[in-house]
């Protein structure tokens, strides 16, 4: 008569050949080749991204260039800006020699604070 | 390995911190993930390159839906091993499609034939040898409850079937196990009953 196993006895003798394998696998590691392979998978799909989050970005700097209304008043406005501290940290009791870009030519202006203020009698 | 909680909430954290940019957090999980994958694909592959494969493609898949990720859900490890046990499951049926063969039948030929001839009496072989004899899904089922100590339940998540399904293979598993492994015992250096 054939004798048949039961569950129980085939999970016993099996008990030990299954924690042989777990021990070999906990112990086993990626090789360097492999995980090399898979970083650069995971850099591809990272910087792949990227582009959307610089698009982004580069519509912030847009908004901003709008609302000073184009590179043109921007500049104007860091200029005076500039100026503004130039004359507030220079020393007026003693006549000042400026540098005032027209164009590409650099005019050289003394006293530019009078010059400033002749100029506007002049326009009126 | 079981999963715990704890686990489960640095998975989601590292997965939202590589789909912010975080190139660091990318390495944190290949490191936490890919040599169990690797394991599993080997168990199942046999073969240490398709395993390597099969590792990258799964690894690659874990990027590519970083972003979709709903933390909370479901655990990191649980999807890998789903998605690994597929592309395994793929790759076998594919590889007899090639070769002309057919799969095992469900019911395995308990006969210990195929293990004579083995010339080592390395226990790890023996298990490797008659897991190779099993039809891939219970060789699956198996290798996922009693080797990476996944509950019925996980294993019947991973494998997208009833838990009474995997009940099911891995009696049907086991017995065909014991059958060849069994009259080894004391020859591969395990104590006899």
């Amino acid at each position: 008569m054939t004798r048949t196993r039961s569950d129980r006895e085939n999970d016993a003798d099996l008990a030990p050949f299954f924690a042989e394998a777990r021990r070999r696998d906990a112990e086993t590691e990626a090789p360097s080749v492999l995980m090399a392979r898979i970083m650069a998978d995971a850099d591809d799909v990272r910087l792949a991204a990227m582009p959307r989050r610089a698009a982004r970005r580069a519509g912030m700097l847009e908004s901003l260039r709008a609302g000073f209304g184009g590179w043109r008043g921007a500049t104007a406005l860091a200029a005076c800006a500039v100026a503004g501290v130039w004359i507030g940290l220079s020393d007026l009791s003693e006549t000042a020699t400026a540098l005032v870009w027209s164009g590409d030519a650099g005019i050289a202006v003394e006293d530019p604070i009078a010059a400033f203020f002749d100029l506007a009698a002049a326009e009126i | 390995m079981p999963l715990d909680a704890d686990a489960r909430h640095r998975d989601d954290a590292l997965l939202a911190q590589f789909a912010s940019g975080d190139g660091a957090a990318a390495r944190k999980l290949a490191e936490r993930h890919a040599p169990r994958v690797l394991a599993l694909a080997r168990r199942m592959l046999r073969d240490n390159a398709e395993a390597e494969d099969v590792t990258q493609e799964t690894m690659l898949r874990m990027w590519r839906m970083a972003r979709d990720w709903r933390t909370g859900e479901a655990a990191l490890g649980t999807w890998l091993h789903r998605v690994a046990s597929n592309l395994c499951i793929d790759r076998l049926r594919k590889r007899r499609e090639t070769s002309g063969g057919g799969e095992a039948p469900d019911t395995a030929d308990a006969s210990p034939g195929a293990l004579e001839g083995l010339a080592t009496r390395d226990r790890a072989a023996a298990l490797d040898a008659a897991l190779a004899e099993l039809p891939d899904r219970q060789r699956l089922a198996v290798v996922l409850r009693h080797i990476e100590e996944r509950s019925n339940p996980e294993v019947a998540e991973i494998m997208g079937v009833s838990v009474e399904a995997v009940e099911s293979l891995l009696g049907r598993g086991k017995r065909a196990l014991a059958a060849r492994l069994a009259p080894r015992r004391e020859e591969l250096g395990y104590d006899a009953d």
